[in-house]
């Protein structure tokens, strides 16, 4: 279902030189299954999802989602193929401000218009009561707890019924109890929609809860390090 | 949901900024659109007051004068017309219709006008209704019998049966000599045709003539007390003809070919002069014409103001919006979307500032007019002029095109940059 090779990212610098943010052999993941990415601050985690979403082009290589290659489509496509089959998910929630729960879920539908107009308004209901915020529909991002908030987006994140949902740091801005919350909610969410989940963390224990763990450092394309056998062994489906 | 719904979100978001730039907007637009409309309203408000009064004859003197105290009522009367050249005049064969004007004395301030019934037959056109019509009683039919305009009786609570006593001269003064031997009894009241004319009290011209006599035996009187010759006797000996006299004669010849005959005729002669009000109006618009600039610069320089000010604020707004535009991206719009809602805020806010600001135009221009029309009796008729929507229009299209800075900026946003900013 996703497949990287060969991915690398880096940003030019003065004088000629680039500095190297991302660098990725190759890297897999099959439908529905869920894994995290580890390693830490500034180790480049939530660029990889910037690139697997296409909201970044990678400098060189090759990012290939349901069997399309990201890197063929014009900028046009990739937003509307974003939109139809990538959910995302933050760790500072980036509700859109002014807008109510309901309304922020509806607007990633209006986006991805895979969910015909007159089911919108169900959806989001039957999302948001999926998180929990049934009773919170109308209520706007700042009337509602940091938990709540990223409960919204875990339900704008499915709202399209998206093949793989990418988490940046879900729990990071939560406290111990909610972050246990909106894991479970997060996981079991892609579980019943069916869609695979790459998230980002770097707190080891949740990241086990996903059942694969992905440090980062061990995706870098180095062909003389034995760490390449690891990661051609993560990367394969399950 | 639609683009224009985020847009309209966006916008309640930050409705404090929102609401000043469509004020702004609205203001400019305003401001503008009441300067065009009073302008334009003003003229033809004079023009259309001095449609019945048709060529004005009066004795030789500043034109611009004899439009003003015979139209409007207002600025000091030249000297009288000869009787015997008026009467030259209302006996011409070519003229169609004669009516005397005389101006002399006032009550509380609302000049008496010494004229003939046929003054009440006057039209703007041949097949007009009469201009000046009876809202309650009759016309005058005897001296000291007085017609009141609407304006007059408004003000004055004047009413048919009522009496009331001249004070001599065209304006009220502190000190003013009354006509306590004569008083006048209103017997009607014109409808108010929203002119000048609507402050004038009319009575026929033996009133006028017999008030004046009076007004002579008593200067006599008061002279001979001072010890000079002159005496009743005397004065009754003099009323000369000018005292017979009228300020101006209201002249409507038969034909086009009359009218320009006599104009030339009058012109040519020593006796008087012959004023087509709208070519007199005509000059003063001219001189009036820099003030009107001036007045429309200001105007536009508000819009430019205002213009600028909506840049500013959609400017100033990306700077908050980039993070909201990096989520939108993030969720799936694309780049011609982004641009197509900040287009669309843009779009409403001119929207709304050019709606509320042509309706408050119109609403300033009409509290405006009412001041002309309280204060002047001028009456500016605010008309819907199509030209002053199109104006709107452009604005409109301008500052929504002024959006496309800010929109661009949102079009060029990195998405990655700004999405994991808290």
């Amino acid at each position: 279902m996703l497949v990287l090779e060969e991915v690398s990212k880096t940003y030019p610098m003065k004088g000629g030189s680039a500095v190297p943010v991302v660098s990725v052999s190759r890297f897999a993941m099959a439908a529905g299954e869920q894994a995290a990415l580890v390693g830490p601050s500034g180790s480049g985690k939530s660029t990889l999802l910037h690139l697997i979403s296409g909201v970044l082009r990678p400098t060189s290589g090759s990012i290939q989602l349901l069997g399309r290659e990201l890197g063929s489509l014009s900028e046009a496509e990739l937003d509307r193929f974003r939109a139809k089959h990538i959910g995302y998910v933050f760790q500072s929630f980036n509700l859109l401000p002014g807008f109510s729960a309901a309304e922020n879920v509806m607007a990633a539908m209006g986006f991805g218009r895979t969910i015909p107009a007159r089911e919108r308004k169900e959806r989001a209901h039957m999302l948001l009561g999926r998180v929990g915020l049934g009773h919170r529909l109308n209520h706007r991002s700042h009337q509602l707890s940091q938990g709540e908030q990223q409960r919204v987006s875990i339900a704008r994140a499915l709202a399209n019924r998206p093949a793989l949902v990418l988490a940046d740091e879900p729990t990071a801005s939560l406290d111990g109890a909610n972050a246990q919350i909106v894991y479970a909610l997060l996981a079991e969410a892609c579980e019943s929609e069916g869609a695979a989940l790459l998230l980002s963390t770097h707190d080891m224990e949740l990241a086990k809860r996903t059942g694969r763990v992905v440090p980062i450092r061990e995706l870098a394309a180095r062909e003389e390090d034995d760490r390449v056998a690891a990661v051609h062994r993560l990367a394969q489906p399950v | 949901m639609s683009l224009l719904f985020i847009a309209w979100r966006n916008l309640f978001n930050r409705r404090v900024q929102t609401l000043i730039t469509i004020g702004v907007v609205a203001v400019g637009i305003a401001v503008t659109l009441a300067i065009l409309l009073l302008s334009s309203g003003i003229k033809q408000g004079i023009v259309r007051a001095s449609e019945p009064f048709g060529m004005l004859v009066g004795s030789k003197g500043s034109s611009s004068q004899l439009v003003f105290n015979t139209i409007f009522l207002m600025d000091n009367p030249l000297a009288n017309l000869e009787p015997e050249y008026y009467e030259s005049l209302a006996d011409d064969e070519r003229v169609s219709q004669a009516v005397p004007f005389a101006l002399g004395d006032n009550y509380e301030g609302f000049r008496i006008v010494g004229t003939s019934v046929s003054f009440f037959d006057l039209k703007a056109r041949p097949v007009d209704p009469a201009y000046f019509r009876l809202a309650s009683g009759r016309l005058f039919e005897q001296p000291f019998e007085a017609v009141i305009g609407a304006k007059v009786a408004r003000e004055t609570g004047l009413k048919p049966g009522d009496t009331f006593v001249s004070a001599h001269g065209v304006t009220e003064s502190r000190e003013q000599e009354e006509h306590t031997e004569h008083p006048y009894t209103v017997v009607g009241v014109l409808k108010g045709v929203a002119a000048p004319s609507d402050q004038g009290i009319y009575v026929n011209m033996e009133s006028y003539w017999l008030g004046h006599e009076h007004e002579d035996e008593h200067e006599g009187e008061v002279s001979g007390e001072n010890g000079a010759t002159a005496g009743f006797e005397n004065s009754e000996a003099e009323h000369s003809a000018e005292e017979r006299g009228v300020t101006a004669a209201l002249i409507k010849p038969k034909s086009y070919t009359d009218l320009m005959t006599m104009y030339q005729e009058i012109n040519r002669g020593k006796d008087a002069q012959a004023v087509f009000p709208g070519q007199t109006l005509a000059r003063i618009f001219d001189m009036m014409g820099s003030g009107e600039q001036v007045l429309r610069i200001v105007g536009y320089v508000v819009l430019g103001m205002a213009g600028l000010t909506v840049i500013l604020a959609l400017y100033g707004a990306t700077v908050e919006r980039r993070r909201t535009v990096a989520i939108l991206r993030a969720i799936g719009a694309g780049r011609a979307e982004v641009l197509a809602i900040v287009l669309l805020e843009s779009a409403l806010v001119m929207l709304i500032g050019c709606a509320a600001g042509y309706a408050a135009g119109y609403g300033l221009a009409y509290l405006l007019t009412g001041y002309l029309g309280e204060f002047l009796s001028i009456s500016a008729p605010i008309r819907f002029q199509a030209g002053q929507l199109s104006l709107v229009g452009y604005v409109a299209l301008a500052g929504t095109a002024a959006g496309l800075l800010p929109a661009l900026s949102a079009y060029r946003t990195e998405t990655a940059r700004y999405l994991n900013a808290s």
